[in-house]
């Protein structure tokens, strides 16, 4: 051998670095994004025909929650009135964050386990299959508890069909992930829609709507716990195993080559991520544009590494879907727009403008 | 030349204390009936660089996926010095082996840093594994670009990055999988230098016949996902053996600098 490399002597890196400044400025994102689901719980409360100030709200807050000790009350409200805040509007925003924060976990991993930029669970029909398994459910009039489970089963097969459909020796082609995902979608929300109008005897199209493109009327405290309960679990879940997902950015190979057992993690986490979906469109139904675009957004502020984005997507779905419903519920009052109407008017010029800034997909 | 005897003529002297040697015995793998890698031996000695030679599918790529365990062969044992490396946990698995392939890509927006950190994976998560990230980049002369968007960088760059994350894993055994593909000659030549500097016992398929030769203290050339010829580049480069792999004629010239074997060639003659 004639090599006469010469032995390595890697120089120290000595220019000083600034540690940490990413973690710090995800620290900050992370405080403010906190800090405005707070806040935009306190003033959506506020908005709606029955005018009932910010302090009033958090004062009737104290009282349902025996802060009156602290200051924080007693509620200066009539019954009628504290009725609002804490039986109407206070469920059905937290609701929301709730359902939002859940569509953008679903998101975020979903487009990290597919390697697809268009994944979510919209798209890939998870919440149309949930959609089906909830209102089957609803149709036999198997009670509260029924649902969710249902929503689970309904997003859990959606998606075994879809990435069925989408396999092909054992790679998920992106394209041919967003048709099989669409054709499951159109299926299922065909036979939602036909389950409903077989069954329903009233408005059936309202329900139809409320079910295809989301609706968080009615939402009730049992509807926040459960989708609360879900994101907390799940999510804590999915942010322990945030390296792992990781691991994924360059692929299934490079994945394995880094120790992920693939399969096993692919099938695990997209389970958690359809039993989430189903607790989500189990209160609200489905919702489009929330699980595809807060991901991308929140990437574009801290990178990829799911440490930072998880906890970060789950506050902007938060706020972002808190709002949008404000806006349904507000703007042709007292008629309400489906809520996904409104995230498809917001989520689509922000997506495009998102596709135009970077090149997400390919 | 037989397996046995593969091992005993090239194996260094030096490489009985080094430890790490890689040895593969009797891999074989197949796809939907069809032998892609058939019986193949090999063993790589310690500290040094062996390159896999041969002509489109046969069997370059299967052969390091095999030793890298992410597909199982149908037989056949890999040992890294002595250890079994198909028995392992993947996990334990990718802390002695890594793998640097052709052209992986991401879609999602990554810093060179953070490409460099996924070789942490598979150890547990330690204050100092931006320290060893940035030492790695410093290896592979990238150490300016750590905050630089993955996406702006070029082929050349992305595959020094590649490589530092391989380092940054801290293996024992490197595998790469034609990693000087889509490059052009100043980064072969760097990444191919890196590569033998770290001093990391390598396995590496290559399509370039001349910086095989020129990098490389052993060859192994396979066919029909069979061992057809190993040894020194000297031993292995030889018109016989190009000829009758390759089905081209050349004429072996020795480098005016290094006395390495540079080839040239020619169509075969009738």
């Amino acid at each position: 051998m004639t090599s006469t490399a010469p032995p390595l002597s890697p120089p120290r890196p000595q220019r000083p670095r600034p540690r940490g400044r990413r973690g710090a400025a995800s620290a900050a994102w992370i405080a403010t994004m906190a800090a405005l689901v707070v806040v935009s719980v306190t003033v959506t409360v506020t908005i709606g025909p029955a005018d009932i100030g910010a302090l009033d709200v958090w004062r009737s807050i104290g009282t349902h929650l025996g802060l009156e000790r602290l200051g924080i009350g007693p509620s200066p409200l009539s019954t009628l009135r504290d009725g609002i805040v804490w039986e109407l509007r206070l469920p059905r925003v937290l609701a929301a964050g709730a359902v939002g924060a859940a569509l953008a976990i679903c998101g975020a991993v979903m487009q990290t386990l597919t390697r697809n930029p268009l994944a979510d669970p919209y798209l890939l029909g998870l919440s149309s299959g949930a959609s089906v398994g909830a209102v089957a459910v609803l149709v036999l009039g198997v009670g509260q508890l029924g649902l969710p489970v249902a929503a689970f089963a309904g997003a859990l097969l959606a998606l075994m069909i879809t990435l069925a459909l989408a396999n092909r020796r054992g790679e998920l082609a992106p394209t041919r992930t967003v048709l099989a995902g669409l054709a499951v979608s159109y299926l299922c929300s065909a036979a939602t829609s036909f389950v409903i109008f077989w069954s329903a005897t009233g408005d059936s199209y309202r329900e139809i709507l409320s079910w295809l493109l989301g609706s968080l009327s009615g939402a009730s405290w049992a509807d926040v716990v459960i989708v609360s309960v879900a994101v907390v679990v799940v999510g804590g879940v999915l942010l322990s195993r945030a390296r792992t997902l990781d691991a994924f950015a360059f692929g299934d190979g490079t994945a394995a080559t880094l120790g992920v057992d693939v399969n096993a993690t692919r099938w695990t986490l997209l389970t958690l991520v359809a039993l989430l979906t189903g607790a989500a469109v189990a209160v609200s139904g489905a919702i489009g544009f929330v699980g595809l675009m807060v991901p991308h957004a929140v990437r574009l502020v801290t990178g990829s590494g799911h440490r930072r984005v998880l906890p970060l997507a789950t506050l902007t779905g938060a706020v972002f879907l808190i709002w949008a419903d404000t806006l349904a519920r507000t703007i042709f009052d007292p008629r309400e727009l489906p809520v996904g109407v409104v995230t498809a008017f917001l989520g689509a010029p922000a997506f495009a403008f998102l596709l135009r800034r970077r090149k997400v997909g390919r | 030349m037989t397996a046995e005897s593969t091992i005993v003529t090239t194996r260094p002297a030096t490489a009985q204390a080094a430890g790490d040697d890689l040895v593969a015995s009797g891999v074989s793998w197949s796809v939907d009936g069809a032998l892609i890698v058939d019986g193949v031996d090999v063993s790589v000695p310690a500290g040094t660089v062996t390159g896999l030679l041969g002509p489109n599918g046969s069997g370059k790529s299967s052969l390091l996926r095999a030793v890298a365990g992410t597909t199982r062969p149908d037989t056949g044992v890999v040992t890294l010095d002595g250890q079994d490396l198909l028995a392992m946990r993947r996990r334990e698995r990718a802390r002695q082996v890594a793998v640097v392939e052709q052209e992986s890509t991401a879609d999602v927006p990554l810093t060179v840093l953070d490409v460099v950190l996924l070789g942490r994976t598979p150890h547990r998560p330690a204050p100092d594994d931006e320290q060893r990230a940035l030492e790695a980049l410093e290896t592979v002369g990238m150490s300016e670009l750590a905050d630089r968007d993955w996406h702006t960088l070029s082929g050349g760059e992305r595959q020094r990055v590649h490589l530092a994350r391989a380092v940054t894993q801290q293996p024992r055994l490197l595998l790469l999988d034609e990693p000087t593909n889509h490059l052009d000659i100043h980064f072969q030549l760097t990444l191919l230098k890196f590569v033998r500097d770290l001093r990391v016992t390598t396995l590496a398929a290559l399509h370039d016949l001349n910086l095989a030769a020129a990098y490389c203290d052993q060859l192994v050339v396979l066919a029909g996902g069979r061992v057809v010829a190993s040894g020194t580049p000297e031993e292995v480069l030889v018109p016989d053996v190009v000829r009758a792999v390759f089905g081209v004629d050349c004429d072996v010239h020795p480098h005016p600098r290094t006395g390495r074997p540079v080839l040239t060639f020619s169509p075969l003659q009738g």
